[in-house]
């Protein structure tokens, strides 16, 4: 039988809802109420830096292999990596999103192991000596040598006083070379140096060269530091000599001290203390059944690292915590013992200064025939230009490091930043900042406003050479771990140097903590969520369900089409690092 | 072959004589038979084509609408929860026009839970486009099983053929499988319209715009409009070739009936039992079952019904509210045309207890009291005295 039926329709009419072509006459755009906006922020760690290191983006360059680009995008900040991946306090790490995680990254070692590998000549990107003004920096340690070195890259032709015969200030004399071997100082000194810096050593200011002879310098920079070590007793008689850390670290071997059989007190909770006892434990070869560190201070209250302090216990130092030093008892004219009162310490939050209080009425008396103090360091007056106005021991200047002495700035320990290596460099590359804003008539205050980063105290200078045109960064946005879609990301175990064995460094000033080797050091790499740094993922452009992210929207991000995106924000949370985020749509 | 079947098995036969290709189903009571059965082809090597076991009745009426698109003729089954959770894929295959043929083995939906026979799960999907007979035996199911496919393929729908549970899906009657010959004459190989092919891609389905939208519900609806009158003709087709046609309605002496019953399902085949024994009393009974509920054959149910003086409609459904739904579907058919005569609704048999010749005689015995019809169905026929008989 034949069947009389026909669909109503011929049967090539579509009576199935078939496309064989696209379906671009549907502008779903017109369905969104929110648009994604793609645009980099600033990574916790870089926002916790005192120097402001673009870290994120030196770990998505290392990760492609390229450990030059990322030397080159630490060195746009700090001038120093050599030594601050040895000798930071890294407080990177402490806000590092990872943390949140599993572990921080080991970023303190990166950044060693980039500078260690890493080749750059940093001369073909800087104008050298393009510009006529002449700048005078007093003082070679990292807060005059990060001015000089910013104040270089800018053109102006830089002079460096330093009243010592090397270069490095507390990085040379105060930092034990078991921490911070003078190699790597010298290396990162010499890539200073390399951008045509005249550097004077053996040239004290005041006294081989009058601070009036600076008057042909349009601007100077005072980074002179805190000099002198404090001393609790005066000493007197060669018999009994009161050494401050300051002075024995400069020169261990001076002072006489390698009998192991000598006891030796060492007065202190803070770095120095620790530098000192694991100095002379060095020079006695190993020998440390003489050496005591004793201070006020709780364990817990030692403003000391405390990786410094458990590898001074290591090393077989012994620390007596809680007692202060009271009375010293002398034969002749000898030294021969000193009592401690038991004692408690009270640390204001907001201006970090100690209260030591005493409780009960014990007593320890202590045998000594040597006593070394590293109880803190102060200004030594006569180094200061005359007139210059000083409080409290610092050189008082305003936010901009201006002193009260027109031209003249100031910096780093002298004006009483945190004592640390980052914070002087980051203090010169401020100044640096405020010196070429008053050469050149540009407002300092407006000019940090633009590139400082979030709510820190630094700011981006590349960002101050390059300006602001064509960036994908907004420099005041920080990504928080919250941004972070931890989907994508894996648990590892976070990689951590080794160290020399106890017994081995303890008598050497070979480098106790290694670097990480590379393959360790390829697994941080890759552990790095690279928090608000767009590394070509993709993820966006895979999940987005209208086929609307463009890749190549300009300035090296991606953006989206307007007719097509409905807004749905899946980019937004398919971004691991919070690169993409949905705004209300305005039109 | 003359066999001794399940109502299940009867139409895994219907299946495997109308050779599909692919069968992707996932197994239900009271379905699970039908399952077992082609899966025992399948593992005897005598199957003839892919079954897909897949991970739910969504996946199975999936695979089957995306299996259908290739061009292979296609078959499932299912019941109750499983036809639930098929729901918007129902709407996906006829909106897709896929001539998917599914046995349904009306199964009483949770809460609670329960097996045996109701007929909600299948109405629950009347809106779904697709075309659904309810058949009364074994014999039945077999043949409307192959029927299905030759209609589905002609006007590009899916046919549901609906049986229900244990009744007829696990009775065992004596069935006519016929030759594979005779089918293989019946029903040629499937041809598409359209059909998915890699070498000439193309998105189904699409967006499409609003007026295109309209366009193809209005063209999707024409086709079952059309699907009456092919069904029809499949039906007297069927007929010459195997011997055996069923109409869309069953009649049952109904040419002088004053009272007149409608069912549909096994109800049917009790009520002629019922109608026998009243004739021979002198009532002027007859039956009118309705085999095809989608597409409605409102006109041969108006025409069948214009002379009777009351109507029953005995069903094992009810939809909450309103009343029994073929009830329903018939006083809507009849409302534009016939006037004045009284339907009373009764809703017997909710999960799957048995109606008898007895419930039928009283059903009957009720109508004829009836002058005017309850606005409400007729739930409950025990108390007599409630109905003055
Ligand atoms: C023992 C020790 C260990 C430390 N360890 C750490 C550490 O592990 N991590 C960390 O972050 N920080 C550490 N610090 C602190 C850190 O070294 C200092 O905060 C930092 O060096 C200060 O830098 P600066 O440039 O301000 O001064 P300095 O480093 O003190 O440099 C000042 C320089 O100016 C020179 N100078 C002074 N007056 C004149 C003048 N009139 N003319 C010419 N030259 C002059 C001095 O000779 C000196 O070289 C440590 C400090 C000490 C003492
Ligand atoms: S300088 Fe210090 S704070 Fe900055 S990145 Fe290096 S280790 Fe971290
Ligand atoms: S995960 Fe990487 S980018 Fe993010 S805070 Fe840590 S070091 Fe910085």
């Amino acid at each position: 039988m034949v069947m009389r039926y026909r669909p109503r329709l011929r049967r090539d009419d579509p009576f199935v809802a078939i496309s064989c072509d696209n379906s671009l006459s549907f502008k779903t755009g017109t369905q969104r109420s929110e648009r994604p906006v793609f645009i980099n922020k600033i990574a916790p760690c870089r926002h916790a830096c005192p120097i402001g290191i673009d870290i994120s983006t030196a770990f998505h360059l290392a990760s492609q292999g390229n450990i030059d680009g990322a030397l080159r995008t630490y060195l746009q900040d700090n001038p120093l990596p050599g030594v601050c991946g040895r000798v930071c306090y890294h407080p990177c790490e402490a806000e590092c999103s990872r943390g949140n995680f599993d572990e921080s990254i080991s970023i303190r070692s990166f950044e060693r192991f980039i500078a260690d590998h890493g080749q750059v000549d940093i001369r073909g990107d800087v104008p050298i000596h393009s510009r006529k003004e002449k700048i005078a920096v007093i003082g070679s340690g990292p807060a005059g040598l990060s001015t000089a070195y910013h104040m270089a890259r800018l053109g102006y032709q830089v002079t460096i006083f330093e009243g010592r015969s090397e270069i490095g200030g507390m990085l040379r004399y105060g930092i034990p070379s078991y921490r911070l071997p003078q190699s790597v100082l010298n290396r990162d000194i010499q890539r200073i140096q390399s951008l045509g810096i005249d550097i004077r050593g053996n040239t004290t200011v005041g006294k081989e060269v009058s601070w009036k002879e600076l008057s042909s310098f349009d601007a100077v920079f005072l980074a002179v530091g805190l000099q002198s070590g404090k001393i609790l007793f005066e000493p007197f008689g060669v018999d009994f000599p009161v050494i401050s850390g300051l002075e024995f670290l400069a020169d261990p071997q001076k002072w006489s001290l390698s009998d192991s059989t000598q006891k030796t007190l060492i007065i202190g909770g803070g770095n120095v203390a620790i530098d000192v006892a694991r100095t002379l434990l060095r020079v006695r070869n190993g020998n440390g059944g003489n050496i005591t560190v004793i201070c006020p201070e709780s364990r817990d209250q030692m403003p000391s690292l405390s990786e410094e302090v458990n590898e001074a216990l290591e090393e077989g130092i012994s620390i007596v915590n809680g007692w202060a030093p009271d009375k010293l008892h002398r034969k002749d004219r000898k030294l021969v013992s000193l009592d401690f009162y038991q004692a408690e310490v009270r640390i204001d939050e907001t201006s970090g200064t100690l209260e030591i209080m005493r409780v009960g009425k014990k007593i320890k008396n202590l045998a000594v025939d040597k006593l070394i103090v590293a109880i803190g360091q102060s200004m030594e007056s006569d180094i200061l230009p005359p007139g210059i106005e000083v409080k409290g021991g610092k050189v008082v200047v305003d936010e901009w490091g201006r002193t009260s002495l027109p031209k003249f700035f100031a910096g780093g320990d002298a004006i009483g930043e945190k004592a640390f290596v980052a914070d002087a460099i980051a203090s010169g590359k401020r100044g640096a900042l405020a010196i070429s804003c008053f050469l050149q008539g540009r407002d300092a205050v407006s000019e940090f406003q633009a590139y400082h980063l979030g709510k820190s105290h630094t700011f981006s200078f590349r960002h101050f050479i390059e300006g602001p045109e064509n960036d994908s960064v907004d420099l005041k946005r920080v990504v928080s771990f919250d941004h972070i879609n931890t989907l994508f990301f894996s648990e590892s175990p976070r990689n951590n140097p080794d160290r020399l064995d106890p017994g081995t460094r303890k008598s050497t000033f070979e480098e106790v903590t290694c670097g990480l080797e590379p393959r360790q050091m390829e697994e941080e790499i890759a552990r790095c969520f690279r928090c608000g740094t767009c590394i070509d993922c993709e993820n966006c452009l895979d999940f987005c369900p209208d086929i609307s992210i463009i890749k190549d929207a300009g300035v090296g991000m991606y953006g989206f089409d307007s007719d097509y995106c409905k807004g749905c924000g899946m980019c937004s949370v398919a971004c691991p690092r919070g690169v993409v985020e949905m705004v209300e749509e305005t039109i | 072959m003359r066999m001794f079947l399940t109502g299940n098995h009867a139409a895994a036969y219907g299946a495997k004589l109308s050779r599909p290709q692919v069968i992707a189903a996932y197994p239900i009571t009271p379905q699970s038979p039908i399952y077992e059965k082609i899966s025992e082809w399948d593992g005897q090597g005598a199957l003839g084509a892919r079954m897909m076991r897949v991970e739910s009745e969504h996946s199975a009426m999936a695979a089957s609408i995306s299996a259908s698109l290739t061009g292979a003729r296609t078959f499932t089954a299912t019941a109750s929860q499983g036809i639930a959770l098929m729901h918007e894929l129902l709407h996906f295959a006829s909106g897709m026009r896929v001539p998917i043929v599914m046995v349904n083995v009306n199964r009483s939906l949770a809460a609670p839970w329960s097996f045996w026979s109701e007929q909600t799960d299948s109405l629950s999907q009347r809106d779904t486009g697709w075309l659904k007979f309810y058949v009364a035996d074994n014999q039945e199911t077999l043949d409307t099983v192959i029927q299905a496919f030759k209609i589905s393929e002609t006007v590009f729908l899916p046919t549901m053929v609906v049986l229900e549970a244990f009744y007829i899906s696990h009775f065992m009657e004596p069935v006519e499988v016929p030759d594979q010959k005779l089918v293989d004459d019946f029903l040629p190989p499937f041809e598409p319209a359209f059909r998915l092919d890699t070498d000439n891609p193309a998105a189904f389905s699409q967006t499409v715009t609003q007026s295109q939208y309209a366009q193809f519900r209005i063209q999707r609806h024409q086709a079952m409009e059309d699907a009456l009158e092919v069904a029809g003709e499949v039906d007297m087709e069927y007929q010459k070739a195997f011997g055996r046609g069923y109409g869309l309605l069953e009649s049952y002496r109904l040419e002088d009936a004053e009272t007149v019953l409608v069912t549909a399902g096994t109800i049917g085949c009790t009520a002629r039992v019922a109608i026998d024994e009243l004739r021979e009393e002198g009532k002027k009974v007859g039956m009118l079952r309705i085999r095809l509920f989608r597409p409605f054959p409102k006109e041969q149910l108006i025409t069948s019904l214009r002379h009777a003086k009351k109507i029953a409609v005995i069903e094992r459904n009810l939809s909450p509210g309103q009343e029994g739904i073929f009830c329903e579907e018939l006083k809507s058919a009849l409302y534009s045309r016939v006037n004045g005569i009284p339907v009373c609704g009764f809703v017997l048999g909710l999960g799957g207890t048995n109606v008898s010749p007895l419930h039928i005689k009283k059903v009957f015995a009720i109508t004829e009291q009836m002058n005017e019809a309850p606005l409400k169905p007729i739930l409950n026929i025990e108390d007599e005295d409630a109905f003055g008989i």
